[in-house]
């Protein structure tokens, strides 16, 4: 029993003098990061691409931020691939605007002719160690809009509320995989010294109560709706504190649709979540489609629709048709 | 639902029943049977060992405290009854030939304390007991256990070689490699959905209201289905029979009182916990200032009249929990749990040796989070579950046993929750699982003990249910005194699961959900061998060797980027391991030594890993020492290998997604690189535990005065290391408490 008692002691002596280091990281690797957006409107007749390329680093402990050294890297040779044409992406330092380095910042950028919606655009990006990055993707395809309501004198909050709803609502045939960011503009024009100067204004999709506006965010939905007493109030507010209201010209609604493409509404997804208090989350997964590297590469394609105002609303307020 | 496919197993599955029954031999020889009571209440003694003198003859009580011994030769007979922790009490009576006597016998609590300490059932009566991986707890083992804020019984389970955590925070257990969502836990046959107080710190099984304590580490019977890696049977006491007792107990942490009591023809037994003083867990979570409140009732009456039911017994049961966290501060979410189990069960002993239990049982649960103005999202899951089980035993002359029954489940689960985007989605799901089983055990062989079984599942809860019909088996065999050599082998599926975050080392909310039509339910497959060497009455041993096939494992989708992915993915499993136990018991003393050595692996899209709960080596050494005087120390020391981790390679910065620009250079965000998954080790865990009770009486009352310091020597086990602040977080440093338990 003695025997047992002591070796009890000393196993407890032997295990309390463990090593108990801890180092939460393992060898650091190279790695490059791509990232890249090709981006446009149809309407253009060119579409451009900003890409950035950057490597990975390693700092003491584990804050990134602490990072003095920008990781970006310059004279690679970074290539579009269109249809059969190749186009190679200047590099550029715009001065200081690098803000998290305090540096300039390193852009390879080109553009291209407009390709058509739903067709395939490659990058590749060739580093000088011989390193290869590379990724193809498809454009968000072509969509059609409808509205609830045929406004066909222009937009009017004058309508059958219970048939139609109480929001102006836009609708488009989309895709499960592309995600999309609405949004709704008040393009008017305001006499300023004798001029007219045209102006924009956001128009939020809700205010609440309390007068908080609640603007669109990215949305996988078909559909978005602005209420129609959104619209108005901030039509209305133009006017506010004017003497002559008919300074305010009514333009039109522009209303925008930012469609995402599958891999880059993939990456928006996968870094955007949340935690409760209690949740203790060690590691994350953020999307990547570079081949040979991380990063991500995709498109966002605009979609336009303008909608003018009937004259009898604009009248209603004041404003000038 | 009774398709042609149903009536052929159905009729397949009771033709193999009737020809199993007709196999039996016909012995015409006396008889003896009752049931094994506590004197000092009244209480049945379950697993009790009944053995006549001069024969191999013997049988176990059953939970029940009912036994049953056929075949005795006709005569003058000494029947010998002992548990542990009671004093032995022998009979001699005629055995009269072809007749069943009834014989009640009431066992006396023994003086000496630590010989209560033994799992239940190392002295055995049948040594071809086929009892691979089941592991019988009486609630004076639960007692022995260094207590921290409570008293805990996964605590004592964590203590078993096999059984693993992943730290002092939880209290949530991991068998063999399998997944925290695959042990269910049973209380008197109902299911408990949440069996955690605080975050998962303790359970919400209160020890004091436990009779007995099954648990099954594998490879178990066909009358148990529904989960993948283990099964925690807890039968509750029924109540002091002779007196009026009351009960307190104060800890740091919370108030405890009971009430037991006769009624005619039964008794009653009424426990209510509370906390009081939620600052204590702040230690186990680092998190000050958290608002926890919890509380736990249960009750249980019994009815036994001879005249409505011979050798019945009605008994109605319940238990109540619920878990608050509520913060004045609006923007930190609430939180709130709660379970509500309601059952009624009847249990009844035939004239010809047969032994029947239904359950009929309620059991709902709900969890709820409040985000209020904080950055989370309101997510509700509730659970009901009815369950109506009708479970036979019949007991041959040749001392075979054959387990028959009818399962019933109908389980409702819904899933709310409001994604990233602010939609709302609810998933609702309806299942009956019916499910019929045949057990035969073979124990007329006093070298060979035999079990074989089916569970033939008819009805099932989840749309893609791999396997219809699951085998078990298990065989013992003692070539010589001093070894038994055992084996088992079984088939499970699994039909409702949790979806948790396994990145997330603290989640409060792991909701319970039917297993969705596009993924496939839980399969797995057990493979047991073990030998054990009985050295002594005092000394034993035993390794245990097993591999665990696991398949169709349910978990989330963190690829989910768009509504085309479903939101939970089949995983798959593996695990397989090493279990030494060795127990030594001295007079006035009790150790227990085990070591497992285990690997645990999940694939998902093709990449290998170990899940958060694998550990490669377990140490537990379990003392106890009376002192004499009603004194007693207990202590408890384990180690294990660190939890696996994910490690940092490096870093990058990405860009954000903004508007107009889409990617914005003056958004970029330094992000992690990742090696790959759990590919790092924490280092070891190790913690010494021990306390000191003393027993002794005031006026009328036992008072039990009882102190306890958890991790001694203040190891600084790591919990986790948080990347953000760069800091290391540890787990529970050097932690005191102390309780007072007194008994009028």
């Amino acid at each position: 029993m003695k025997n047992l008692k002591f070796m009890f002691v000393g196993l407890l002596i032997l295990v309390s003098a463990c090593d108990d280091s801890f180092d939460p990281k393992s060898e650091f690797r190279e790695q490059y990061v791509l990232s890249a957006v090709v981006q446009g409107n149809t309407k253009g007749l060119n579409i451009g691409v900003n890409a950035y390329l950057t490597k990975l680093y390693d700092v003491d402990g584990t804050n990134p931020y602490t990072n003095p050294d920008d990781p970006s890297i310059e004279g690679a040779l970074v290539q579009i691939l269109h249809r059969n044409n190749v186009y190679d992406m200047i590099m550029e330092k715009l001065p200081g605007q690098n803000e998290r380095y305090n540096s300039d910042q390193i852009v390879y950028s080109t553009s291209f002719q407009s390709p058509r919606p739903g067709e395939d655009v490659g990058i590749r990006a060739v580093l000088a160690d011989g390193t290869t990055l590379s990724s193809t993707i498809q454009l968000p395809r072509s969509l059609h809009f409808e509205l609830n309501y045929p406004y066909v004198r222009g937009y009017t909050s004058n309508i059958d509320m219970s048939s139609f709803g109480s929001a102006l609502t836009y609708r488009w045939k989309g895709s499960l995989e592309e995600l999309y960011f609405p949004t709704l503009t008040l393009i008017y024009q305001q006499k300023i010294d004798g001029s007219w100067v045209t102006k924009r204004r956001d128009i939020p999709r809700e205010i609440l109560e309390d007068g908080t506006e609640v603007f669109p965010e990215y949305i996988y939905d078909y559909e978005m709706g602005f209420d129609y007493s959104a619209i108005d109030q901030i039509v209305e507010s133009l006017g506010e504190g004017l003497a002559d209201k008919s300074e305010i010209k009514l333009g039109s609604l522009f209303f925008k649709l930012t469609s995402l493409e599958r891999n880059l509404a993939n990456y928006y997804s996968s870094t955007n979540g949340f935690l409760d208090s209690y949740s203790i989350r060690l590691d994350e997964e953020v999307y990547t489609n570079i081949s040979g590297g991380l990063g991500i590469f995709g498109a966002a394609l605009s979609f336009e629709f303008d909608l003018a105002f009937d004259p009898s609303y604009t009248v209603s307020y004041g404003y000038s048709f | 639902m009774f398709n042609s496919k149903f009536l052929l197993h159905t009729t397949l599955f009771f033709l193999i029943t009737v020809i199993t029954c007709l196999a039996q031999e016909q012995i015409t020889t006396g008889k003896i049977r009752g049931f094994v009571t506590d004197t000092t209440n009244g209480e049945r003694i379950g697993y009790a060992n009944v053995f006549v003198k001069g024969t191999t003859l013997g049988a176990p009580s059953n939970s029940e405290g009912y036994y049953f011994i056929p075949s005795i030769p006709a005569g003058k007979q000494t029947i010998i009854f002992s548990f542990l922790g009671y004093e032995p009490k022998v009979i001699t009576l005629e055995i009269i030939a072809n007749k069943t006597l009834e014989l009640d016998v009431q066992l006396k609590p023994s003086s000496v304390q630590l010989q209560e300490l033994n799992v239940v059932g190392e002295m055995e009566v049948r040594p071809n007991e086929t009892d691979l991986g089941i592991q019988k707890i009486t609630a004076r083992e639960i007692e022995m256990q260094p207590v921290g804020a409570e008293p805990d019984i996964f605590r004592v389970l964590q203590t078993a070689p096999g059984v693993n955590t992943t730290g002092d925070v939880t209290s949530k257990y991991y068998v063999r490699g399998g997944g925290g969502d695959q042990n269910l836990i049973l209380l008197n046959g109902a299911p408990i959905y949440n069996p955690f107080h605080a975050l998962g710190i303790f359970s919400v099984i209160d020890p004091e209201m436990i009779s007995i304590l099954e648990f099954h580490k594998g490879g178990f019977e066909s009358e148990y289905g529904g989960r993948l890696s283990s099964i925690l049977n807890i039968e509750t006491r029924d109540g002091n029979k002779k007196n009026y007792q009351a009960t307190a107990n104060a800890s740091l942490l919370a108030g405890r009182v009971s009430v037991e009591g006769p009624i005619p023809y039964g008794s009653f037994l009424v426990t209510g916990r509370k906390s009081y003083y939620a600052d204590i867990l702040e230690k186990y979570l680092n998190n000050d200032g958290a608002p926890f409140d919890f509380y736990d009732i249960s009750f249980k009456a019994n009815y036994g009249n001879p005249d409505i039911d011979p050798d019945g017994k009605f008994v109605v049961h319940g238990f109540i929990s619920g878990d608050e966290v509520k913060y004045d501060d609006p923007f930190i979410e609430d939180f709130s749990v709660s379970n509500k189990i309601f059952g009624f069960n009847w249990n009844k002993v035939w004239s010809n040796p047969l032994f029947s239990k239904f359950v009929f049982a309620y059991s709902g649960y709900k969890a709820d989070v409040n985000p209020k103005l904080s950055n989370s999202k309101p997510r509700t899951n509730e659970v009901s579950d009815i369950t109506a089980n009708l479970d036979f035993t019949y007991m041959y002359d040749s001392k075979d046993e054959f387990r028959f029954g009818l399962q019933n489940r109908i389980v409702n689960t819904s899933l709310q929750l409001t994604n990233l985007y602010g939609v709302k989605t609810n998933y609702a799901k309806e299942g009956w699982e019916m499910s019929v089983y045949s057990n035969y055990k073979f124990l007329r062989w006093d070298h060979v003990g035999f079990d074989i079984g089916v569970r033939a599942i008819l009805t099932g809860l989840s749309e893609k249910r791999p396997f219809l019909l699951e085998p078990r088996m298990k065989v013992t065999y003692r070539p010589v005194p001093f070894i038994a050599l055992k084996a088992a082998f079984g088939s499970y599926s699994q039909e409702i699961a949790t979806v948790s975050n396994e990145n997330e080392l603290i989640s409060i909310f792991e909701p319970w959900i039917i297993i969705p039509d596009y993924v496939n339910s839980g399969h797995a497959t057990h493979y047991i061998a073990g030998i054990k060497f009985f050295f002594s009455e005092k000394m034993t041993f035993e390794l245990e060797g097993y591999y665990k096939d696991l398949s169709n494992l349910i978990d989330l989708n963190n690829r989910k980027y768009n509504s085309l992915f479903g939101d939970y993915i089949n995983v798959e499993g593996e695990a397989y391991g090493l279990e030494a136990l060795a127990k030594f018991q001295p007079d006035m003393m009790f150790i227990s030594a085990s070591y497992t050595l285990s690997w645990a692996y999940k694939t998902r899209d093709g990449e290998k890993y170990h899940p958060r709960y694998d550990t490669r080596h377990s140490v537990n050494l379990l003392a106890g020492f009376d002192l004499g005087s009603n004194w007693k120390i207990t202590s408890n020391w384990s180690l294990r290998s660190g939890m696996p981790f994910t490690p940092i390679i490096g870093f990058y910065d990405r860009p954000e997604v903004s508007l107009d620009p889409i990617l914005n250079i003056n958004s970029f965000l330094a992000s992690t690189f990742w090696d790959g998954r759990n590919t790092g080790r924490l280092p070891f865990y190790h913690r010494l535990d021990f306390s000191v009770s003393k027993k002794t009486k005031i006026y009328n009352a036992d008072v039990t005065f009882g102190a306890s310091v958890l991790n001694a020597y203040n190891r600084k086990n790591i919990y986790y290391y948080d990347k953000d602040s760069g800091e290391r977080v540890n787990m529970l440093p050097v932690f005191p408490s102390a309780y007072i338990k007194v008994e009028i």
